[in-house]
């Protein structure tokens, strides 16, 4: 299968901090990747170094069979998207402006939206369910519809591949499934490539085709949810008791926190 | 959607047109009006005849009151589009030339000049440059943390800035006689009433094409308005936008500074209104801001002239007057 993003011995520094530590990893065409691990293990910073946010101090980074540092930076928007953690603006933008930004990496630096835009950016509003908010402000939206908002806005761009941090992490259940649900969606019906940071173990078990554990910047475990959720990783990276078994409606493991109070005491 | 290819094309040109009808009613208002008041009919005459330059009143209209409302169009223009663009760069809606401190490091810069004795151009221009750059950097400084700029680290290191540089002038304009300097109440309020016709029009061919430039910018302001990182995923060099704009805005604000002193606020009312009117598209809101500003600082000029019994008061009184009260409402709701 055609591999879409490849890192081979990332090292990624804050300062003078060593944030990522000798990564390697690929991800395959039309795979859904999913990043967990403990809070300050890096996740977030492996995405923004995805991206190209944050650059690569030893190692290299590959998209699509070529050093990210070869594309320029709107180029490369034209095939990666993100989805940002969470969006805080005070300006009036409706939904509508918001999605036709999407379209900037293919529009001229004085080019105005043709219809062919509009037509990508009502496209993306209905695939996200967002279109009847269109004339909306951004700011009277909740949290699901404005993560909808820019999932449609990312849409916009053509992507190839889609990066998203935490996505569902602010969302009720329902939300949290729905927006997991389209990203499985834009997988199997666009054939795009997903990588997502998220703290919702059952969520990347259900979802993920690929995992990434890692912990302090190095790997745990890369592979299937069967075979890196498992109790003695998970225990190793988290440092508390967890119950690992297998989900009743699918083939994939589920993860139980076990708090202190449940541990019955032998005497 | 039903939207053809020029809907954008075309919201710019309305607001172009809705906005120019304003600047010119503003304008002749400010022709008209004055000490000695004319009637309207002698100068429509006199404006649409354009022959009739020997009397006293076209004197008075065409060399004294029509360089004074071109100046204060530019004025109000400028610091109105810089205050727009701040509140985009720094994503903070209170964020606007004269609040920032900016202006107060022009007009510092600007003193130094004159009183080491350097001609107005370049050398009196290039250290208000230099002034306003320098505060520039400094309250970006004292406001940034680890990572973003918090929005009331910004606005106190712009108020201590702005009261350090307001100190400095007063130092410095009470420490000389000197002829060349104005008063001290033109560089803390602002005068529209001192600068010579030719001074004016080279201002005029000066910031025109900055207008057009920032103009260039819109977009690339619209998607740092999302924040930092997301306009850079969307392929905006943003180290580029920062720089281009942050030095234009404020080479535009010094060389405003230096004819009519320090004008506050206009920079908060005309943005955050017309952002009220028009939403939050800078490909619209620069446009309008530009000539709903200049329209705006005409007429508090007008007032500035008409209100006192006798000879007029500082148009940065009337600024601030409106500006004030709504930076505390702003402030206060931007909190709720």
């Amino acid at each position: 299968m055609k591999v879409a993003i490849s890192a081979k011995n990332i090292n990624v520094y804050y300062g003078k901090n060593r944030i990522i530590k000798d990564l390697t990893f690929d991800v395959s065409c039309g795979e859904f990747f999913i990043i967990i691990g403990p809070n300050g293990s890096g996740k977030t910073t492996l995405l923004k170094t995805i991206c190209g946010s944050i650059s690569v101090k030893q190692g290299k980074i590959t998209i699509f069979d070529k050093s990210i540092d070869q594309y320029s930076r709107k180029i490369l928007a034209r095939f990666i998207a993100v989805v940002p953690q969470e969006t805080q603006i005070d300006s009036p933008f409706k939904v509508s402006e918001i999605v036709l930004m999407g379209r900037t990496p293919h529009l001229g630096v004085l080019e105005f939206e043709k219809d062919r835009d509009f037509q990508f950016a009502a496209d993306a509003m209905k695939f996200t369910n967002v279109y009847h908010l269109r004339d909306r402000k951004l700011t009277e939206l909740s949290s699901g519809e404005k993560q909808r908002v820019m999932i449609a806005r990312a849409l916009c761009q053509e992507p190839s591949i889609i990066l998203l941090d935490e996505p569902t992490s602010a969302l009720d259940l329902s939300h949290q499934l729905n927006i997991m649900d389209l990203m499985e969606r834009l997988k199997k019906e666009r054939d795009m490539t997903v990588v997502m940071v998220s703290h919702d173990l059952n969520l990347a078990a259900m979802y993920a085709d690929k995992l990434i554990l890692i912990k302090d910047g190095q790997a745990v475990s890369i592979g299937k949810p069967k075979d890196v959720l498992t109790f003695d990783k998970l225990e190793k990276t988290y440092n508390c008791v967890l119950l690992v078994d297998e989900h009743p409606a699918g083939k994939v493991p589920r993860v139980t926190l076990v708090p202190q109070k449940f541990i019955v005491q032998d005497n | 959607m039903k939207r053809n290819n020029s809907y954008i094309g075309r919201r710019i040109l309305s607001v172009l047109v809705i906005s120019s009808i304003f600047l010119a009613l503003c304008m002749l208002l400010g022709i008209a009006v004055g000490s000695t008041t004319k009637n309207w009919k002698e100068i429509f005459n006199l404006l649409a005849s354009l022959t009739d330059y020997n009397t006293l009143t076209s004197t008075i209209i065409w060399k004294i009151r029509f360089p004074r409302v071109i100046l204060a169009t530019l004025v109000g223009s400028t610091l109105s589009l810089g205050g727009l663009t701040f509140q985009a760069l720094l994503r903070n809606p209170l964020a606007e030339p004269y609040i920032l401190g900016i202006s107060g490091g022009a007009a510092v810069g600007a003193i130094m000049g004159i009183l080491l004795g350097f001609s107005n151009y370049p050398g009196v221009a290039l250290l208000s440059f230099g002034g306003s750059m320098v505060t520039l950097a400094l309250v970006i400084l004292i406001a940034s943390g680890q990572s973003s700029i918090k929005e009331d680290s910004l606005l106190l290191a712009g108020v201590m800035v702005n009261a350090f540089c307001s100190s400095i002038i007063i130092f410095l304009v009470s420490l000389t006689q000197d002829a060349r300097l104005h008063s001290i109440m033109f560089w803390l309020m602002g005068d529209l009433s001192l600068s010579s016709s030719n001074q004016v029009f080279a201002l005029a061919i000066f910031l025109v094409p900055c207008f057009i430039s920032v103009f260039a910018l819109a977009r690339p302001l619209n998607l740092i308005v999302m924040g930092k990182d997301t306009a850079e995923n969307l392929g905006i060099n943003t180290k580029v936008v920062y720089l281009i704009s942050l030095v234009l805005i404020s080479l535009m604000v010094s060389a405003v500074v230096c004819q009519s002193g320090l004008v506050g606020f206009v920079g908060l009312v005309i943005p955050h209104l017309l952002r009220m009117i028009l939403g939050a598209d800078h490909r619209v809101l620069i446009p309008a801001s530009i000539i709903g500003g200049g329209g705006y600082m005409v007429l508090c000029d007008v007032l500035a002239r008409v209100l006192p019994s006798q000879g007029e008061m500082p148009v940065g009184v009337i600024t601030a007057m409106i500006g004030a009260p709504l930076f505390i409402f702003l402030l206060k709701s931007s909190r709720a």
